[in-house]
């Protein structure tokens, strides 16, 4: 009845993402960077808008890549944390977080100057930064009761917002006068680069729509259509803007005024007249822009809850609002701190842009480096449906670092300092709170591996598989959450075993079955399982003090991903469970476990986990070609609660004349011991004899907790056949049951034929 | 039969309504509200568990009385556009309000033309075969309609259920003058259960909301909207994002 689990719908289209992302860029800051643009660098302040408007591009594509491959909530934060780890992903989510509100200050200190000076009886510094407080009151009101998608009333307010801008170019583009534009770069090439990192601050609104990728219809194609359209055709506008308004009032006039654009449209829009459109438009923007910004904030530190890196009490919703009331709160009001240093701060408008453009420079360039690790570790589920392709890749991201370095290198000393101070922020949350809490160790091992991988033999760092001999590895695929602490605990013992000799270590993995489709958001089912995966795996290593690997992995076939895992790891062991049931027609295990039994290189052990207490184990030390092995596993499980496990051997009674049976029992438990390398002192020995093996074996075994029996094979080209015996035992055992495969190569016929008992 | 529950809080079906529905089967969906403030995924971390439990409850509550029960569970920042996904999904033939009502004597049912009457009188079929109610046919003419066109619909909307099966006795019918949306909710007010048919959206109703959805939010018992299949289905928008 109860069939698939819950979805999660896709609720924006085209036009929603374009209003998020687009309507974030040309709103607040077309208002208010004219004049700061102006000042700046002049008429040439255009350039500065088309530079880093170069530099959203560039970062806009790499975005693309990602978030087609990865769409769900949190934008760059999610992907760098993912391919960098925790201290980048910390670094990065505290830079969105405050840049965002930064950027949100900034437009509201904008709000207020655009109500307050044009009209004539308002006055004064206090009076704009009450203003702005208010604003941000309203925003951060409704947004903590909540609002609905699909109210209109947004859409026709930056619709009105968007037309007054167009009237302002068309109007403005006849009252140019070319003698203003004669000074085109007063500041040369150094402040043109320096206006655009003041100017940048505007571009983050293509990063909205990142942050909500999870939530994108068509992610594949809208993403990328909506992130580079809205790059492209608001540095376009920013541009002739910039030519427009310092062609209409000189660029000097303009850079000393708080409201640049009323001021041209005082002259070219009709006066008075301009002046009221342009201040409505100016409000309704900083107040869309201010409010997508809170809505990408709470994306963020949800995305950052996730991980764990960040309090998951922030996170808790309202219960009647349903919204993230706590991080909509905890911004605001840091917002608002911000807003009131405008008090004290002369240049707060621009130290607030040019500390939000910082921040997510920095935050763009680890976006780029995060796709040359996605592309170079290629983790299974990564499969971008927009891929930089022929010469964007590599081009892009080495000169979307280079250009935002380029671009950080121009800002001011004390821009510097917070900006840095942010990424401290970042670094020194992750080292005091996050570290032993973050789940993803990101990709950046595996790329360095692949990276060296592909060098040359003999190249010095090409040596990896090296170290891999002195470590004894136990795969353990982990997916039912009942089973997985009793798994891990085995694999644990199994191969803390091995201690004396080589390094113990556990790759814990769990494999999401999925196709990989715009249709399923895959990556939010691995974070989840990625995230259960982590908090078992430290419960475990509470207990043992054991080298753990997490991974989780997304792929069609669980079988060979195991099988794969296992042999990139080379691993000794593949620890897996198992329901106790065995399937019928094609299949023996079934349909994930048989082609690991089939073809992992290395050891199997396939385990009921029926109980708790793993106890004394019992090794069937009879015929067969793995009894060795399960003898072995039987001593590893014993060290779990520190006993000493128990080998036994059945045999009929000896026909008239013929050798002693329980001789010939601890002469077969002796053989098998041998075989397996176990000293004397570590196992106790039981013989039976009796007619009926079988049901002697069933009633002996029934008294243990752990039963260790050997896979049995009938021949190397068949396929696995699984003994009558095992198979009974599983059915009837109350305790766990191991059913236990050696690695190829210790070939079964050999040890049937030197069988004594054979 | 889509049945769209609101899971963030309790609901039970009421039982006139389970009587109707017994011959028919019902895909729930369930779907969790969620504000533009929130991602999705973050109201399914916080409270999948009991959003299933919601809509498990329902969907016991339903699985025995009625034939057949499909549950689906969605976390929506919209709901109707869920709730049109789902439906053409599953091809469901209509949608359930269901609303409160204590028992089910009459249904109104408003026809405004040919199209999609023939999803209309078959729907109100099967509702009328699982119960004894009656039906009142309903059509609302902007003018005095010299033609009959009214009344032609009607008749053969009387006869086409009176072929099938349906007691002459049962059925009634109403012409009305009124403007549609009033007429449909005063006539309403003598019956128990209302069956409309989907309409295709114009640009006024874009604006100002659908004569459906107008009658949903004012009609207090349960109402079927009938989608309207012979018409172009766009797939487009369907995207899944299943968990």
């Amino acid at each position: 009845m109860s069939g698939e689990s819950s979805q999660l719908e896709r609720n924006l289209g085209f036009i929603e993402a374009m209003t998020l992302g687009g309507g974030t860029m040309i709103g607040a800051g077309i208002f208010i960077l004219p004049g700061l643009a102006a000042e700046g660098a002049g008429p040439a302040s255009a350039i500065s808008f088309l530079i880093a408007g170069l530099v959203a591009l560039l970062a806009a594509l790499s975005l693309s890549e990602l978030a087609t491959g990865m769409p769900i909530a949190g934008g760059s934060y999610h992907y760098v944390n993912r391919a960098l780890g925790g201290l980048f992903g910390s670094i990065v989510g505290w830079g969105m977080w405050t840049g965002l509100m930064f950027a949100s200050a900034f437009y509201m200190i904008g709000f207020g100057q655009y109500i307050v000076v044009p009209l004539a009886f308002l006055d004064g510094r206090a009076l704009i930064v009450l203003l702005g407080i208010v604003g941000l009151g309203l925003i951060a009101g409704i947004n903590y009761y909540g609002t609905d998608e699909s109210s209109g009333a947004q859409n026709i307010m930056i619709g009105a917002e968007f037309l007054v801008v167009l009237v302002y170019v068309a109007l403005g583009a006849f009252y140019v006068d070319p003698a203003n534009l004669q000074e085109f770069a007063p500041t040369g090439p150094t402040g043109i680069v320096a206006t655009t990192g003041t100017v940048f601050v505007t571009y983050l609104g293509f990063e909205i729509i990142a942050t909500v990728a999870g939530e994108i219809k068509r992610p594949g194609e809208l993403i990328p259509k909506t992130m580079v359209l809205s790059v492209v055709s608001v540095s376009l506008l920013y541009a002739v803007i910039m030519l427009v308004s310092t062609g209409v009032v000189p660029y000097r006039e303009l850079g000393k005024s708080l409201v640049p654009v009323s001021d041209v449209a005082a002259i070219s829009m009709f006066g008075t007249v301009g002046v009221g459109a342009v201040t409505v438009a100016a409000a309704i923007a900083a107040i869309s822009s201010s409010n997508s910004s809170i809505l990408a904030a709470s994306r963020v530190i949800f995305a950052m809850g996730r991980d764990s890196l960040m309090s998951e009490r922030l996170n808790v919703t309202h219960d009647r609002f349903r919204t993230p009331h706590r991080a909509i709160l905890t911004t605001a009001v840091v917002t608002g701190g911000l807003i009131l240093l405008g008090l004290r701060v002369q240049e707060i408008v621009a130290l607030l842009a040019q500390v939000a453009s910082f921040s997510f420079l920095v935050t763009y360039a680890l976006v780029h480096v995060a796709v040359v690790v996605f592309r170079t570790a290629d983790p299974d589920e990564y499969d971008p449906e927009f891929e930089l392709s022929g010469p964007l890749y590599p081009t892009v991201p080495i000169l979307g670092v280079v250009m935002a370095g380029l671009v950080v290198s121009q800002m001011r000393p004390p821009v510097i300092a917070v900006g840095i101070g942010i990424v401290a922020l970042g670094a020194g949350w992750y080292v005091v709170y996050a570290r032993d809490r973050a789940v993803e160790e990101g990709l950046l091992n595996d790329a360095l591996d692949k990276f060296r991988d592909d060098l040359p033999a003999g190249v010095p760092g090409s040596t990896a598989t090296a170290s891999t001999e002195d470590r004894y590895t136990v795969v353990v695929p982990v997916a039912n959450p009942e089973t997985q602490h009793g798994l891990l605990r085995l694999a644990a013992a199994s191969a803390q075993a091995h201690a004396d000799e080589r390094r113990p270590e556990l790759v814990a993995i769990n494999v999401v079955e999925a196709e990989a489709s715009s249709r399923r958001n895959v990556e939010s089912d691995r974070v989840d399982h990625q995230r259960a995966l982590l908090s078992n795996v430290h419960d475990i290593t509470a207990e043992i003090d054991i080298g753990v690997q997490t991974r989780a992995l997304v792929t069609t076939d669980a079988g060979e991903a195991i099988v794969e895992v296992a042999t990139e790891e080379a691993a000794d062991q593949v620890l897996m469970g198992w329901n106790g049931t065995l399937a019928r027609n094609d299949h023996v295990f079934g349909t994930t476990l048989d082609p690991v039994l089939a073809d992992a290189p290395c050891d199997v052990s396939v385990v009921e986990i029926q109980s708790e207490t793993v106890g004394r184990p019992v090794a069937l030390a009879g015929p067969g070609p793995h009894a060795p092995k399960a003898a072995k596993r039987a001593v590893e499980f014993a060290t779990v609660q520190g006993t000493t496990p128990v080998l036994l051997n059945v045999q009929p009674p000896a026909p008239d004349g013929d050798i002693d049976p329980v001789q010939r029992g601890h002469e077969a438990i002796a053989w098998v011991a041998d075989r397996a390398d176990i000293d004397r002192e570590n196992y106790d020995t039981q013989v039976i004899v009796e007619e009926d093996t079988e049901s002697a074996i069933l009633d002996a075994v029934d008294e243990f907790d752990t039963i260790c029996v050997g896979l049995s094979e009938k021949s190397a080209r068949s396929r696995i056949l699984f003994g009558s015996i095992a198979e009974r035992i599983s059915r009837r055992a109350t305790g766990n049951v191991a059913i236990i495969r050696g690695a190829e190569g210790e070939t079964p016929t050999e040890a049937l034929v030197r069988y004594p008992n054979d | 039969m889509l049945l769209p529950v609101d899971v963030s809080g309790e609901y039970t079906v009421p039982t006139p309504v389970l009587d109707l529905l017994s011959s028919t089967h019902v895909v729930v969906l369930g779907y969790y509200p969620v504000p533009s403030q929130a991602a999705p995924a973050q109201l399914k971390h916080q409270h999948e568990d009991d959003a299933r439990r919601q809509l498990d409850a329902i969907a016991n509550q339903l699985s025995g009385r009625v034939d057949g029960v499909t549950d689906v569970l969605v976390f929506t920042h919209d709901r109707n556009e869920t709730v049109d996904r789902i439906a053409s999904k599953h091809t469901a033939d209509a949608i359930l309000t269901p609303g409160s009502v204590s028992s089910v004597d009459r249904l109104l049912v408003p026809l405004r033309g040919t199209s999609n009457v023939e999803n209309i009188l078959r729907l109100v079929e099967s509702l009328l075969a699982s119960t004894d109610a009656a039906v009142t046919l309903f059509h609302a003419t902007d003018d005095a309609d010299p033609e009959g066109h009214g009344d032609q619909l009607l008749d053969s909307a009387v006869d086409h259920l009176v072929e099938s099966g349906i007691d002459a006795d049962r059925i009634d019918r109403q012409l009305s003058t009124d403007e549609a949306v009033t007429g449909i909710l005063a006539a309403g007010d003598e019956s128990d259960v209302l069956v409309i048919g989907e309409t295709e959206p114009s640009l006024r109703d874009r604006i100002l909301g659908r004569v459906p959805s107008q009658i949903l939010e004012d009609a207090d018992g349960p109402v079927f909207v009938v989608r309207d299949t012979n018409g172009t289905e766009s797939e487009k928008d369907g995207e899944i994002d299943a968990q």
